[in-house]
């Protein structure tokens, strides 16, 4: 536990454990709006299209996190676009950008000339290596979308619920699915840096889903969302540490047992009392 | 008598496909201000993508929906036929229909007293008070269809769509529910799609019967013996024989019919 303590004092254990604050308040409200608008395969299509980014950023030179969230932007924005206007089925269209985000993204390091980087920090996350200045923008990005998320909070939530119907109270429906899939790809590549791209699945749903087990009001979900994604990042990181492991498996399988113990007491609690 | 009002939305030679399937051809009907206009038709004829149309969810093909008023087009209380979100959906009764009382600004909106004092009094007329803090995906679909009118009458409408409003409730909401229409109509028009016009039997000011086409519109006045007396006439008269599964079932049950003024409508 001393050992556990006093890595405390270094910056890269500070900075994770601020960026797992950060991630968790991304997680609570874009992954709870995702999980309950059923968008989180959208979301893999996102994740795999920042890797387009991440691919073109390494060619050009530029910050990797940097091309992740263009690209993460733009393929949400796209894939939104196709979806909304049904020229074909939604599970396609993501399929395709799927596919095609991870394509790109490989080529371009393919391509890239001299050092191969190492990319599995980037697929599978690594927490410990978030940046001072990562983490300055994270916390841009969190602010913004902490004020966004209470400024439209009823308009998001109608969108969410009905939007036939919000599209008829005069609601611009579409502006408020891009935001809403705006916010959604920031917290993606936020995310990334945690746990990775194939792995950010885990942290969009694991968190909700144990919120909506364990509420019913929508503000409340949110909050237990933030609890659990905040309990289950830095416990990952700490199991990482004690036992020797990559941050990023450790994070989502640990999520993944708190949500298991978490639904299977709802049930036996359900059970008892009827 | 009421057509020579103006009407208050115009549906103008309105064709409309899914992919290459035709569904609605050439529709053109009038709604007038305090209309009570039932739209009937068999399973499949595009009674409710007429009504997408109307309200503006869905493009025709061709052809044009006009309002003539924009405070009527600003106003629109609907109750969808089925709302599908998650059994989780992490909303109570009180703030589904809270929802109701929000305009389209992309701003941010607060909960008013007066939006309070409204759904309290629209859940409670509804018989929804008991469950005005359930979470919604609890409700059974009789239920859930009252939390849907309840939605829409928050917004204080003026002009109410209500699609298979009947549904999925008993009896005895059936009665109130009609009862409570005959209150509205006479302030605001109402559209209603339904199977089971003799709920509306005496409200029911027009008829229009669409199956693809329009088969007829016009007064259900000088059905209205019909309407009354069986379930089968209406039916006789408005489709004029066009294959009409369900209702048909009911001409059978219900023969002889006691309608003599076939088509006397057209």
């Amino acid at each position: 536990m001393t050992g556990l303590l006093s890595v405390l004092q270094y910056d890269f254990i500070q900075n994770a454990l601020i960026g797992s604050l950060l991630v968790a308040i991304m997680c609570a409200i874009t992954g709870t709006f995702i999980v309950i608008k059923r968008l989180v395969f959208l979301s893999g299509g996102i994740s795999h299209g920042a890797f387009a980014g991440l691919g073109a950023a390494y060619f050009l030179g530029i910050t990797p996190m940097l091309g992740a969230m263009l690209f993460a932007v733009l393929s949400a924005v796209a894939i939104t676009g196709v979806i909304i206007r049904q020229s074909q089925p939604a599970d396609v269209t993501i399929g395709i950008f799927w596919a095609t985000g991870m394509a790109t993204g490989v080529l371009f390091v393919y391509i890239t000339p001299g050092y191969v980087p190492d990319l599995m920090p980037y697929l599978f996350g690594d927490i410990l290596t978030i940046s001072s200045q990562q983490l300055f923008w994270m916390m841009v990005f969190s602010l913004i979308s902490l004020l966004i998320t209470a400024l439209l909070f009823r308009q998001l939530l109608a969108v969410s619920f009905d939007d036939e119907y919000a599209r008829l109270q005069g609601l611009p429906v579409g502006i408020i699915m891009v935001i809403l899939m705006i916010m959604n790809s920031v917290a993606i590549v936020m995310m990334i840096q945690a746990v990775g791209i194939i792995l950010v699945m885990a942290l969009l749903t694991i968190p909700p889903l144990i919120g909506l087990t364990l509420a019913a009001e929508i503000r409340t979900v949110m909050f237990y969302a933030f609890i659990s994604a905040v309990s289950i990042t830095i416990g990952g990181l700490a199991v990482s540490f004690l036992l020797d492991l990559p941050s990023g498996p450790a994070i989502v399988l640990l999520g993944a047992g708190i949500l298991m113990i978490v639904k299977l007491s709802a049930r036996f609690t359900q059970a008892s009392r009827t | 008598m009421t057509d020579l009002q103006t009407p208050l939305i115009s549906v103008r030679d309105v064709f409309f496909s899914y992919a290459y399937e035709p569904v609605l051809k050439k529709i053109s009907l009038d709604i007038y201000d305090k209309d009570f206009l039932a739209i009937i038709g068999p399973n499949g004829g595009g009674k409710t993508t007429l009504l997408k149309i109307i309200l503006g969810l869905l493009k025709p093909d061709s052809g044009k929906v006009i309002w003539t008023e924009n405070s009527t087009r600003n106003q629109i209380g609907y109750v969808p036929q089925f709302v599908t979100f998650e059994k989780e959906f992490p909303l109570s009764v009180r703030d589904v229909v809270l929802m109701g009382r929000l305009s389209g600004s992309l701003w941010w909106q607060k909960v008013s007293v007066e939006d309070q004092d409204v759904t309290t009094d629209v859940l409670h007329s509804l018989g929804l008070g008991p469950f005005s803090d359930k979470p919604v995906g609890y409700l059974s679909g009789g239920q859930l269809q009252r939390v849907m009118i309840a939605r829409a009458l928050v917004s204080d409408p003026k002009i109410l769509f209500l699609d298979e409003p009947n549904a999925s409730i008993d009896r005895d909401s059936r009665f109130k529910l009609t009862n409570m229409l005959t209150e509205l109509n006479k302030s605001i028009p109402i559209v209603v799609i339904t199977h089971d016009i003799t709920s509306f039997a005496s409200n029911v000011e027009h008829i229009a019967c669409v199956n693809q086409t329009l088969y007829y519109h016009g007064d259900a006045e000088l059905a209205s013996g019909c309407l009354d007396e069986a379930y089968g006439c209406p039916v006789e008269l408005v489709a004029h024989g066009v294959p009409h599964r369900v209702l048909q079932d009911h001409a059978e049950q219900s023969s002889p019919s006691p309608c003599s003024h076939h088509g006397s409508g057209k």
